[in-house]
């Protein structure tokens, strides 16, 4: 992979994590009702996505070489998924600028706060679609699959739960346990363990250079370095990792949600699958090889 | 000079001797700098050693291709391109306007030809405009003229099959289906080998 590509990567995963949590996090918060002692954490987690959202935004422009030109970029929205993309982007961040606005001056009504939020869900997942379809070149066969799609999606969705449960937890451990709003949420652990078993399988079968199933694909690298399936071999091993570890907050239930122990492999589960899916991008990048010239 | 319809090349494999004076001609009349290479020479090499009677004989072969851009009738680059910095005229010249481009290198990414090239010292990507200037005052791309062995020529892309004959994708091209290149070649003798061998780019660190 080259260097220049790591804002790239950077970007994308970013981007990622900033919608997933906003779809896990902010939003149920939103669409489960007024809980005025949620406010300040829905500020709080707003404020977070925001602040990833504009870092990966910033950091794009370390790839661009006349970054003054970047007002351009919107120029070719009707034939340009690249274009899409940071439209999309913009989109994104100023809806969820807006609801962070209508939220701290408490000047919106609770209809204009969901369908705000909404719209931002929307806008943040046709973000990462168009992302995808940045990347689906013919002319790069590797990244001309279905799976780029999926596992772009699938970042976003098991950091965004994972990564909610794991601020959920990291809130009750720096608290000293007890009962917060916030604890016990036991359907978005079993969603993030669901998802990443989703995610897991997927990865294992249809990888494009690594997966078991190699049917119907086009020319691609046909064995990828030693040192490539090394790295496979640790992305999965840390995927497991944070699987194995959500399984006991699963069978514990809610009554054990405030065991430090329990609350820690949550924080554990969510640093092994960021550091899987940033191994994971980092393989995706390295799989560049074009078909032709 | 009206145009004959669309602006093609067409290329000669079996008569390139691969001296890369199209290369340097190019080089020269845009003034390229370092790393810069609008049309490149790629060198396709193959075979093996083969066992006659008992004798061990080699049994290899080599050929050249001379790739410019192809001004595609559905340019991967231009789709590709957020600025809207490539454009395509009516007589199939694909143009990039540097003073448009953000530098993203998707152009690079997108192109199954390898045409755009990244200029890291103006931070943009430049590409073959097909010598538009000197075409439109009745001349021939630099590329067209320098060429010693005439193994290249341009003009009308009906007028060059009528001409020629020829196919639009060769080992190591990709399908022209996928951008329906403006480009006609006549494969060398061992093109046929080479795709069903373990051809090389030889001199791929080169282009």
């Amino acid at each position: 992979m080259a260097a220049r590509e790591w804002p790239l990567v950077v970007f994308t995963l970013l981007a990622q994590i900033g919608v997933g949590f906003f779809l896990a996090f902010p939003l149920p918060l939103i669409l489960s009702g007024d809980r005025p002692e949620a406010r300040s954490m829905l500020l709080i987690s707003l404020a977070g996505v925001l602040a990833v959202l504009a870092a990966a935004g910033a950091l794009s422009f370390f790839h661009l070489g006349n970054p003054l030109n970047a007002y351009r970029t919107l120029g070719n929205l009707r034939e340009s998924w690249l274009s899409r993309e940071i439209f999309f982007l913009l989109l994104t961040t100023g809806l969820l600028v807006g609801l962070f606005v209508l939220e701290w001056t408490r000047a919106g009504s609770r209809t204009a706060l969901v369908a705000l939020s909404v719209a931002a869900a929307l806008a943040g997942v046709a973000l990462i679609l168009s992302m995808a379809n940045v990347y689906r070149l013919e002319a790069i066969p590797a990244w001309d699959s279905p799976m780029t799609t999926f596992s772009f999606l699938m970042t976003a969705f098991v950091l965004g739960a994972l990564g909610s449960a794991a601020v959920s937890a990291f809130k009750l451990l720096s608290e000293g346990g007890g009962a917060t709003p916030f604890a016990g949420r036991l359907p978005m652990n079993a969603a993030a363990l669901a998802l990443l078993a989703l995610d897991l399988t997927a990865v294992l079968l249809f990888d494009p250079n690594f997966g078991l199933v190699r049917n119907g694909q086009r020319r691609v690298d046909p064995r990828p370095s030693r040192a490539l399936m090394r790295l496979h071999g640790l992305r999965m091993a840390l995927l497991l990792s944070a699987a194995a570890a959500l399984v006991p907050m699963i069978l514990a239930g809610s009554h054990l949600a405030s065991s430090s122990l329990i609350q820690s492999l949550m924080i554990g589960a969510f640093v092994a699958v960021l550091a899987s899916e940033t191994l994971g991008r980092v393989l995706f990048y390295a799989l560049f090889r074009k078909e032709g010239l | 000079m009206s145009a004959p319809g669309r602006y093609a090349f067409f290329f000669d494999s079996g008569a390139c001797s691969g001296c890369k004076t199209c290369q340097m001609a190019c080089k020269d009349k845009n003034d390229l700098g370092p790393g810069i290479l609008w049309r490149k020479v790629y060198e396709i090499a193959g075979g093996s050693w083969r066992n006659e009677g008992g004798l061990w004989l080699p049994d290899v072969y080599a050929y050249n291709l001379s790739m410019a851009c192809n001004h595609c009738e559905d340019p991967a680059c231009l789709k590709a391109c957020p600025t809207g910095a490539v454009s395509r005229r009516d007589d199939g010249i694909v143009l990039l306007d540097a003073r448009k481009c953000v530098g993203c290198r998707y152009c690079e990414w997108s192109c199954p030809y390898g045409a755009p090239r990244y200029d890291a010292r103006r931070g943009v990507m430049t590409k073959c405009d097909f010598c538009a200037d000197l075409v439109a005052g009745g001349g021939r791309p630099a590329c067209v003229d320098a060429c010693p062995m005439r193994a290249l020529d341009f003009g009308g892309l009906e007028g060059l099959r009528a001409k020629y004959g020829g196919t639009d994708s060769v080992f190591p091209l990709p399908a022209a289906s996928m951008t329906k290149p403006a480009l006609l070649i006549r494969p060398h003798r061992s093109e046929g080998r080479a795709g069903r061998g373990r051809a090389e780019i030889a001199n791929e660190e080169e282009t």
